[in-house]
């Protein structure tokens, strides 16, 4: 697990209290949570279609929710075109969530919101996407591993 | 009531503030509809189109397409660039559309939006166009190499 520091955006706005904040939210939202960090709390849901650890993270410009890794990279197997083009074509579809490829080479699913103007609407609505995506994406995301790892075995038996 | 103490009491933003967010920024538009704003820029390497759009949720920037896709559909090289460039990038999300072109939007609530929102929405999608653009069209390059 690498957790994402927010980078700075120039011209960007800060807000350093939100961490002191977020317990509050959890309660309110109903949700257990466990504190790893003075910035960094962990939770967690079931879906219907899996379970998943989720991590927020707060900096002096961002709040990042993210459910890391979403889709774990098989062993020894980079991300090949059918998942990539899998995620980033659910990226069109997503409002407020999006996917990417972390350092792991591992699919990611996040929503980042600013520091400035955060407050419990703003963490309920990136925790309420973020459970929904992770569980509506599930299935198509096993069928994009599949295809890619039939991909693969097509493409080395052509080599 | 003015429309801003209007738009601040509701606690949500409308069009006619983001209007005036744009010329607090400096930067021209046009209208394209009640809800849709039309502006451009210059980077380092070309010139790009942008839209903002005001929804009842969302205000949502977005440039599409930021790279028409090959005929042939994006190849693996630029595929896991513009992947790996969602998780590199603050606020900033890539994709691909339903024409097989790549975009880059920024997603924020209409709640409790402010000019610090939109400046740093538009900064974020000005320098990820900027910076993506030319490692993209390098990637296609590359994958064009490798079908060859």
């Amino acid at each position: 697990m690498v957790f994402r520091v927010a980078a700075d955006v120039e011209g960007c706005y800060t807000r350093s209290v939100v961490s002191e904040e977020l317990p509050g939210y959890f309660d309110v939202y109903g949700w257990r949570y466990e504190r790893r960090d003075s910035r960094v709390f962990r939770t967690g849901f079931v879906g219907e279609n899996g379970a998943w650890d989720i991590w927020v993270t707060s900096s002096d410009v961002l709040v990042i929710f993210s459910i890391s890794p979403y889709v774990e990279r098989p062993e020894g197997v980079s991300p090949g075109a059918p998942l990539l083009r899998t995620l980033l074509r659910a990226n069109h579809e997503l409002n407020l969530a999006k996917l990417g490829i972390d350092e792991d080479l591992d699919v990611c699913l996040s929503v980042e919101m600013p520091a400035e103007g955060f407050g419990y609407s703003q963490f309920s609505d990136a925790l309420t996407a973020l459970a929904h995506y992770a569980d509506e994406l599930k299935e198509r995301f096993d069928a994009a591993v599949v295809e890619d790892a039939e991909d693969l075995a097509a493409r080395q038996g052509v080599m | 009531m003015s429309e801003e103490e209007e738009s601040s009491t509701a606690g949500t933003t409308s069009p006619a503030e983001i209007a005036r967010f744009f010329r607090r920024y400096g930067w021209s538009f046009d209208n394209i509809d009640d809800e849709t704003f039309r502006t451009s820029f210059r980077g380092k390497n070309a010139a790009f189109v942008a839209l903002v759009r005001v929804t009842e949720h969302w205000v949502v920037f977005t440039i599409n397409p930021f790279v028409k896709g090959p005929d042939s559909g994006f190849g693996a090289v630029a595929l896991k660039m513009l992947a790996v460039a969602n998780q590199q990038s603050s606020l900033v999300k890539l994709g691909l559309d339903d024409d097989g072109d790549a975009f880059i939007n920024v997603e924020l609530p209409t709640e409790r939006f402010t000019y610090e929102h939109f400046a740093a929405a538009l900064t974020a999608l000005t320098h990820a166009a900027d910076n993506m653009l030319v490692p993209i069209l390098q990637a296609n390059v590359v994958d064009d190499r490798n079908v060859a």
